[in-house]
């Protein structure tokens, strides 16, 4: 559906987007993940037309976004990372100028935009002015102008900054919905977020492609070890003791807690970590002891994001370029 | 672009601009047509014209310097690049837009010189309408002495006051011809407006030039100082016998250009060719005028000789 090929965009010596290449096949909800300032909104702007690549090219179902724009454009509904909206004026008349610049007329347009009033839930308040209305109507007004014309691609550049979590959730719940009839691009650089509602992530780091791929593969990629982390009401001796015991174990850590508790934190190089915790809970029920607390955290995508990113951050410009093909390669 | 043009046109009639902008423009004209037009009753509307085109310079770019930069401001701009038009026609559009916003005052305006028209200046030309009852023209049709004592009536234009003239004036009137009216001189223009003279005579030419202005003019052939005073009278005797537009065969006797102080008719050519003994036919600038008296002719050609031998 979208291929980006060697794309560079360069602001004078910055380089803000460096020899970008990915394809996006045709349904699902992505998620465009980075850092602030890793090129994000400046792939999305160049996806969309709305800035030029310093080299490389985008094509959208086999238009070229430069050579046959209108074509292109066509197949795309792009909401900036602020919304565009004329704020002197109505959602109606607002989305009545976008619709009829995207080529609707009379009855047709007139159900279009009734249909993403619904949609976005604007239909109380379509006849305010867009400047008076609160932040999350206009994020859904500039949504809705991206769904008018029925594009197979939708893309959002950030669109639940700023929003109150109850905001954020509607939002969501609405790309998610939007997922099932178009294909998706999101940017965030909220992880929770993207690994809530994203079939696949892509993750961008200094203008260059870490990552791609689903979000529980990238979790299993990545080796860091699983974590147990248990709570009782014994002294360090006889925790260690307990636990040496116990096969697999790798790694442990005492601190003291409250009340005399001990938190001791334990790492395993098993395959499926809840073997070692079903271990963990029969010695210490052998022993009489009781658990105040036993819980088993996994690999989640933010350690995969903060280890993918920082990693760049700290390796030299060579190994940085291995590195990447490597990922490229494995996604 | 209809759909920019659309938009843009909506957001100035909705918002204060294009009014602004409209009762500016007619606000400026306005006092142009209050200063050129009713203070100084002139129907003519192309002063305020010429006056009005310096606020242009103004008010152009106070409406069209935020066109873009405003949408750039409010970052809509990006949104005008991402929907399926080109910029081409998000410029044309635009400017289409301006366009109207800028045609409605003038439309009103240009009602002004349509008003002004009904108030046109009266022409210099009087009509004058002269005549005699038909019926006592009948009863007077025996008696002569009786049909020339008749009174008659004249009428100014389509005034609705008719002036009685006597039986007397009326026949002077009615024997007045163009002639009678025109110039008998040859070339009325005045002497001390001449600024040099070529004259062509027995086959030579001669240039007498001036120096100084007016009345205080010193005239010289080539480098010597010459008195005019002969040529002078000679040329105000060049009187009109009678008025021809026959073509001259005779033998041409003299040609004159003399040049003008004037900007509009800056030379003038003369020519007198023979017609009989009495009379010479004067051609100016190639058109035949009058018979003027051989006399006088000659008396110019023996002027100019003895200035010049």
């Amino acid at each position: 559906m979208i291929t980006v090929e060697h794309l560079t965009k360069c602001y004078g010596d910055f380089v803000a987007v460096d020899n970008l290449s990915f394809t996006i096949p045709e349904g699902h909800v992505y998620g465009f993940l980075g850092p602030n300032g890793a090129g994000k909104s400046t792939t999305m702007n160049i996806i969309t037309g709305c800035l030029s690549a310093t080299e490389g090219t985008v094509n959208i179902d086999g238009y070229d976004i430069l050579e046959q724009p209108n074509q292109a454009k066509r197949l795309i509904g792009y909401l900036p990372e602020q919304p565009p909206l004329y704020l002197n004026e109505t959602p109606l008349e607002y989305l009545h100028f976008v619709g009829r610049a995207k080529g609707l007329k009379g009855e047709e347009l007139k159900q279009q935009i009734w249909e993403v009033l619904e949609q976005t839930g604007l239909e109380h308040r379509k006849h305010c002015r867009i400047g008076a209305l609160s932040k999350g109507y206009k994020q859904r007004v500039g949504i809705a102008q991206a769904l008018l014309g029925n594009p197979r691609v939708i893309i959002l550049d950030e669109p639940t900054v700023g929003l109150d979590p109850l905001q954020i959730i509607e939002i969501r719940d609405l790309i998610r919905e939007l997922g099932k009839r178009h294909t998706v691009i999101f940017s965030s650089h909220i992880l929770s977020e993207v690994q809530a509602i994203c079939d696949r992530v892509l993750i961008i780091s200094k203008g260059k492609l870490i990552a791609f791929d689903e979000p529980s593969k990238l979790e299993q990629q990545l080796l860091s070890p699983n974590e147990i982390q248990l709570v009782c009401e014994t002294e360090q001796e006889t925790v260690s003791q307990i636990l040496s015991g116990v096969a697999n174990v790798t790694h442990v850590q005492f601190s003291q807690g409250e009340h005399n508790r001990t938190i001791a934190q334990l790492q395993s190089d098993a395959t499926d970590v809840y073997t070692v915790s079903k271990e963990i809970f029969l010695s210490f029920a052998k022993a009489q002891l009781p658990l105040l607390e036993l819980s088993v955290r996994k690999a989640n995508l933010e350690d995969i994001f903060l280890e993918l990113t920082e990693e760049k951050e700290t390796q030299t410009q060579e190994e940085r370029e291995e590195e990447n093909h490597d990922c490229s390669a494995g996604a | 672009m209809i759909a920019v043009l659309e938009h843009e046109l909506k957001s100035y009639f909705h918002t204060l601009t294009a009014y602004v902008f409209g009762a500016f423009l007619l606000c400026f004209i306005g006092i142009g047509v209050m200063i050129y037009n009713l203070q100084a009753a002139v129907s003519n509307f192309e002063f305020v014209l010429s006056f009005a085109s310096l606020i242009f310079v103004v008010i152009v770019p106070i409406l069209t310097m935020r066109v873009i930069a405003e949408e750039r401001k409010q970052k809509t701009d990006q949104l005008l690049y991402s929907l399926p038009i080109s910029t081409t026609h998000v410029i044309l559009g635009k400017y289409l837009a301006l366009l109207v916003v800028y045609l409605v005052p003038l439309l009103i305006i240009s009602l002004y010189p349509l008003v002004f028209s009904r108030y046109e200046e009266q022409p210099n030309t009087f009509t004058l309408s002269v005549g005699r009852n038909p019926e006592d023209v009948e009863a007077a049709q025996e008696d002569e002495e009786k049909l020339a004592a008749l009174p008659a009536y004249v009428r100014v234009g389509d005034s609705a006051i008719v002036y009685e003239i006597a039986g007397g004036d009326y026949e002077q009137l009615m024997a007045v011809s163009y002639d009678d009216l025109r110039h008998k001189e040859v070339l009325w223009a005045d002497f001390g407006s001449f600024t040099q003279m070529d004259v062509v005579l027995d086959g030579e030419t001669y240039t007498l030039t001036t120096e100084g202005t007016k009345e205080n003019a010193i005239w010289y052939y080539g480098e010597t100082e010459i008195d005019i005073a002969d040529i002078q009278s000679a040329f105000s005797s060049l009187v009109a016998d009678s008025f021809t537009e026959e073509q001259p065969t005779g033998q041409k006797e003299i040609s004159l250009t003399v040049y003008l102080e004037q900007e509009s008719n800056p030379t003038v050519q003369m020519e007198f060719y023979r017609y009989d003994g009495e009379s010479c036919v004067a051609v100016v600038d190639g058109a035949s005028v009058s018979l003027v008296p051989r006399s006088a002719v000659v008396d110019l050609m023996e002027a100019i000789r003895s200035v010049v031998l």
